[in-house]
């Protein structure tokens, strides 16, 4: 009987498993053996065998630490303000507010369309002497400034654009979070003599906290791999005041065709990552099993 | 059963993967189809037009796909290293040759064209050295050129308040086109000046100075029409030399003075949405967009433009070649392509449909002459013209240049340390 | 400790727009869906809308314990929730300790409840569950800890005080609620259906101790169930409801001996009461039942209450309850054996007489030695009916005495 069983979940699960190593282990692989060697895509053939010389050279690359510190910056600020404000509209979007259903569809309505339009719709409402945006602060009165191109105001436009977009995910994962929160422990918790308050600090965010911080790793993972929102809105500029880290080793994997060093950058990126995908999956596999 | 049936359904799947791999190979056997990847614009559109008569002609049917520049490279790139190429007709991009030629992913067209006799000495010399042959070898047949120079607007220029107000600040008058950078950016800087105080919303310049190929592309304008250059003749990086560090002085000072302010983000797209809808007095473009300036559909400002040389003299040549690449499935079907595209008729009917012309008989040509008086000046400009080094990492060159430039736009660095970082990152490629 | 009274309580949820346009029809989908589980409901809707609750008048001594049973969707949840204060109340008066408490918040109540489904705080331990509400009300430390400890105490939770809700069974985790209201004190204990998650052999302990916790607590309990076993076993006095209606309230002996109406006579007591269509029928001054070709008259007592109410012959339901028919040897009725079921000390034996099913309980031990085990299908057996415990209804479905 077993063995049958076994045999089953074989035969289901091989097709997934060769398409997963096809797909991922296999690239995974090559890009790290890669990483070792001086590829460049303009010549046949790995090239010369330079051990952990990439990874060396992409730590003395200013540009590429320039990169990952203007990421963690985004990320961090990105997820925080999404944070924050998604929930803040989570919480009214799980009372009765009037008119919820409408408010709810133009909150979604973001995540639904592609970074590159958004980054192309911003590009022009932004545009310095075209754009909608400024014009309408010349009506109020209000200098308009060239959003994307100065130095001081270009990261906080693409984080401002960035949440726009992308505020929806975590309204929608905090959401669905609040709505099969138990109704009965908030019962409990008036009867007990629970104020408002103290409901929602005692039960609401303490039953939360699981999916606070799968949502806000799962969001920094993404943010931290932002790059087509960067490549339309500012291709890393003015200077290098955008330049994040994925949109760094696309131009060092593409554009200076440097294949290897763009493997050993990716990896450098991956080993950031990993431990937080580890907490990530760690914390939704308590879940699941409570 | 439902065993069976599983072990089926598993097999099915495993099969109709490697399913998708083999159609490619069939298709091509029944009609011949030749696939390029063009860049949006003008001289793309002449392309499409004539694409039914090769077909009709040959049988062989053509399918372009029309996608912005900045993508392009990065997709012939994936394209070129596979074994095979979905592409069968390259365009290239005169500052991708050195890189192309090097890899080794362009087909040499010598014996094509010996075998058919097609005739290149019809084309300029400056378009075969750049985007024709290299090292005596030639790789490609000249597509279009898309020479910058200055377009500027006369009427805006002829003001005579504008020349009052300036002969009362600076003691002398000016005239443009002027004769050099520096007169360039102080008129364009004064025009700008002028208007907003007469509260008109009209810009000396716009300028591209958007990180990444819009800046490196116009500043290159700057640099040879200041004396510089990124190597000497001998091979000696230049790019930090005091005129060039002038003339990113200069560009920057535009950029903060004489240009829109958001200037310093913009790409080729959003300085022409200015020009075009008449809110600038000159730029830095690419000649090509004269037909289109006249285009009412495209423009507001018809026939109120002129175009000169760079003041300074030296204007960035640039232009795209045919080519073959090396990983192509039929190649004489490409050629074949090339040879149609490139013969007198097709090239004329392009040109007279505004694709800026590269052979010496289609400039001449009376038609052509009558609709674009202007090619004189083109010609003339392009005499004194610079092109990018042709090298192996010429992109990459481009890439560092744009983000220096940017930066020193952006004010996180000096000309002088933005041009000296360029130097430095200069002596790892290869050139 | 407190008194409860319930003046005229009503719970109507109102109709939203779009149930207006529904009609009626789309209404009793909606509140079958919305109210409880529902298997039948049948509900009044007035201009207002769904009338839950109707009228709801009863007074609760102090550390009486009272027992709302009803079927599914009859509203006795929906009234327990109205004292709680978790449902608002739409028309009607509650006082509790004669205090009007309407439109006093649960935590002004004071009041404690224990839910079906136990609603503890799932990140909590059980030692902070139980001291939720202390902490609420700022009780200090030590008096905390040693009220957790002998509410744990009495309910053999000591040794789970540091674990989570979920590390604990359905039988642990009740006794957790039951815990948690304990330690309030509180002047009225609700409990909502407390034992319906546990199985049947837990159930009966649990029913057991909730018995034993009365009499150390002793305050006053309202408890909702759909078991009519608990509800006789547990209250002091039950309030049978249906469709938001109150049937009866009585002492589980009221309820049991004189059921108000065919419902209640239904309701309580298993196997269900056998009820017949027949008629009461006078012949000189003398009632009586005919049934199966039997006169059963009306003993003197019921005589003096026709006379007194002068009840006229008419046509009747006539109920008896399993217990009340035996078997007999000569005369009676025969009936033919459906089914028997063996219930241990006793036997339920389905038969039919004439087309209508009756049962009959029978003690085993006083049946033949060779019928002890069960009667097969299609044995004739004879009944007797004991006259003196009919219990006759109306038309109207209500008892007649």
């Amino acid at each position: 009987m077993l063995s049958d069983r076994r045999k089953n979940i074989a035969i289901f699960l091989l097709p997934s498993l060769v398409m997963l190593i096809v797909t991922v282990v296999v690239p995974l692989l090559y890009s790290f053996a890669t990483s070792f060697f001086s590829l460049d895509l303009k010549y046949k053939g790995w090239g010369e065998f330079v051990g952990l010389g990439n990874y060396f050279s992409a730590l003395k690359d200013q540009y590429f630490m320039g990169s990952i510190k203007t990421t963690v910056i985004f990320s961090v600020i990105v997820v925080a303000i999404e944070f924050i404000v998604g929930f803040a509209i989570a919480l009214l979007f799980n009372t009765n507010v009037k008119g919820k259903n409408f408010f709810f569809s133009i909150v979604i309505i973001p995540m639904m369309i592609t970074p590159v339009a958004v980054g192309l719709t911003w590009r022009l409402l932004l545009h310095s002497t075209l754009g909608v945006v400024n014009w309408f602060l010349s009506l109020l009165g209000i200098a308009g400034k060239a959003w994307l191109a100065d130095n001081a105001t270009a990261l906080a436009t693409v984080i401002f654009i960035d949440v726009w977009q992308q505020i929806s995910y975590m309204v929608l994962v905090l959401l669905a979070g609040l709505v099969s929160l138990p109704k009965e422990p908030y019962e409990a918790a008036s009867i007990d003599g629970a104020s408002k308050w103290q409901s929602f600090k005692f039960i609401t965010m303490p039953l939360m906290a699981p999916t606070f911080l799968v949502a806000i790793l799962l969001r920094l993972i993404t943010a931290f791999k932002t790059y087509d929102l960067i490549y339309v809105l500012t291709k890393g500029g003015p200077g290098t005041s955008t330049e994040v880290v994925s949109y760094y080793i696309y131009k060092t994997a593409f554009t200076h065709l440097k294949t290897s060093k763009a493997a050993a950058m990716s990896f450098i990126l991956l080993i950031i990552l990993i431990p937080v995908s580890y907490i990530a999956t760690r914390i939704l596999k308590n879940r699941n099993e409570g | 059963m439902k065993k069976i049936l599983a072990v089926l359904l598993a097999l099915a799947m495993i099969f109709s993967m490697t399913a998708c791999g083999n159609k490619k190979g069939e298709e091509v056997a029944e009609t011949k189809t030749l696939k390029i990847l063009m860049e949006d614009l003008n001289a793309t559109d002449q392309v499409l037009a004539v694409l039914d008569e090769f077909e009709a002609q040959t049988g062989i049917k053509v399918e372009a796909e029309v996608i912005n520049y900045a993508t392009m490279h990065d997709k012939l790139v994936t394209q070129l290293t596979a074994s095979t190429s979905d592409y069968d007709v390259l365009v290239v991009d005169c500052y991708w040759v050195g890189e192309f030629a090097e890899a080794g992913w362009m087909e040499p067209l010598d014996s094509y064209i010996e075998r058919d006799g097609f005739d290149t000495s019809v084309y300029l010399d400056t378009m075969m050295e750049m985007v024709g042959e290299l090292d005596g070898v030639t790789y490609e047949l000249p597509f279009y050129n898309y020479m910058m120079a200055l377009i500027y607007r006369p009427d805006v220029f002829a003001d005579e308040g504008l020349h009052a107000a300036y002969q009362e600040k600076y003691g002398t008058d000016f005239v443009m086109p002027c004769a050099t950078l520096a007169e360039y950016v102080q008129i364009v800087e004064f025009v700008t000046e002028y208007n907003k105080a007469q509260g008109v919303e009209m810009y000396g310049t716009v300028q591209q100075a958007g990180r990444g190929d819009p800046i490196a592309v116009e500043f290159c304008n700057y640099m040879y029409s200041n004396g510089g250059d990124f190597y000497d003749k001998n091979g000696n990086i230049t790019v930090n030399n005091p005129e060039v560090v002038e003339a990113l002085e200069l560009y920057v000072d535009a950029v903060n003075n004489a240009s829109p302010a958001g200037a310093a983000g913009f790409n080729l797209d959003d300085a022409q949405a200015v020009y075009f809808s008449g809110k600038a007095a000159s730029f830095v473009s690419y000649n090509t967009f004269m037909p289109i300036l006249d285009d009412p559909s495209q423009s507001q400002i018809c026939g109120l433009s002129e175009i000169a040389n760079i003041p300074g003299g030296h204007a960035l040549n640039g232009g795209w070649g045919w080519a073959i690449p090396s990983n192509a499935k039929d190649k004489d079907a490409s050629w074949e392509f090339i040879k149609f595209i490139e013969s007198h008729d097709i090239a004329k009917k392009r040109a007279l449909g505004g694709s800026a012309p590269t052979r010496t008989d289609i400039f001449q040509d009376a038609d052509i002459q009558a609709q674009y008086p202007y090619y004189d000046t083109v010609l003339d400009i392009m005499s004194e013209a610079v092109m990018l080094p042709i090298m192996p990492d010429s992109t990459a060159l481009m890439e560092i240049f744009g983000r220096e430039l940017s930066e020193a736009v952006s004010g996180a660095k000096t000309a002088q340390e933005a041009l000296d970082q360029v130097a430095l990152e200069m002596k790892d490629l290869k050139r | 400790m407190a008194t409860v009274t319930l003046k005229g309580i009503k719970k109507i949820y109102p109709l939203s727009d779009d149930d207006k346009k529904k009609g009626k029809k789309g209404l009793f989908k909606k509140h079958e869906e919305e109210i409880e589980h529902e298997e039948k409901v049948n509900l009044q809707i007035t201009d207002q809308g769904t009338v839950a609750v109707q009228e709801f008048n009863l007074d609760i001594a102090d550390k009486e314990f009272i027992v709302l049973v009803g079927p599914s969707g009859c509203g006795k949840s929906t009234t327990l929730r109205m004292i709680a204060g978790l449902e608002t109340i739409s028309e009607g008066e509650l006082y509790i300790d004669g205090q009007l408490v309407n439109n006093k918040p649960p935590k002004d109540r004071d009041i404690a409840m224990v839910f079906q489904n136990y609603a503890l705080y799932p990140h909590m331990s059980v030692y902070d569950n139980l001291a939720f509400a202390l902490k609420i009300r700022k009780t200090p430390k030590d008096i905390i800890d040693k009220k957790v400890r002998d509410a744990a105490e009495i309910l053999g939770i000591t040794e789970y005080l540091h674990r989570k809700p979920k590390a604990l069974s359905g039988g642990q985790r009740q006794r957790v609620a039951i815990g948690r209201a304990i330690v309030r004190e509180p002047q009225v204990f609700l409990m909502d259906e407390p034992l319906s998650n546990l199985d049947a052999k837990l159930r009966n302990q649990m029913r057991a101790e909730i018995i034993k916790l009365r009499q150390r607590i002793d305050t006053t309990f309202i408890y909702v169930t759909h078991d009519q076993t608990e509800a006789m076993t547990l209250g002091d006095r039950i309030v049978i409801m249906k469709d938001g209606f109150i049937q009866q309230i009585g002492t589980p002996y009221e309820v049991f001996h004189h059921p108000a109406n065919l419902f209640v006579a239904g309701f309580i007591g298993t196997p269900q009461m056998n009820f017949f269509k027949t008629e009461l029928a006078e012949e000189n001054g003398q009632y009586y039942v005919p049934l199966f070709g039997v006169k059963f008259p009306m003993d003197a007592a019921h005589m003096e209450q026709i006379k007194e109410k002068g009840i006229k012959p008419q046509e009747i339901t006539m109920g008896i309850r399993p217990e009340d028919v035996s078997i007999c040897y000569e005369g009676g009725v025969e009936a033919t054996v459906d089914v028997c079921e063996m219930m241990g000390s006793s036997l339920h034996i389905h038969t039919t007489i004439e087309d209508k099913e009756i049962v009959v309980i029978a003690q085993s031990k006083e049946l033949p030695e060779d019928k002890q085990l069960g009667f097969a299908h299609g044995d004739k057996i004879r009944l007797h009916f004991d006259g003196h415990v009919l219990h006759l209804f109306g038309l109207d479905e209500k008892n007649l005495f």
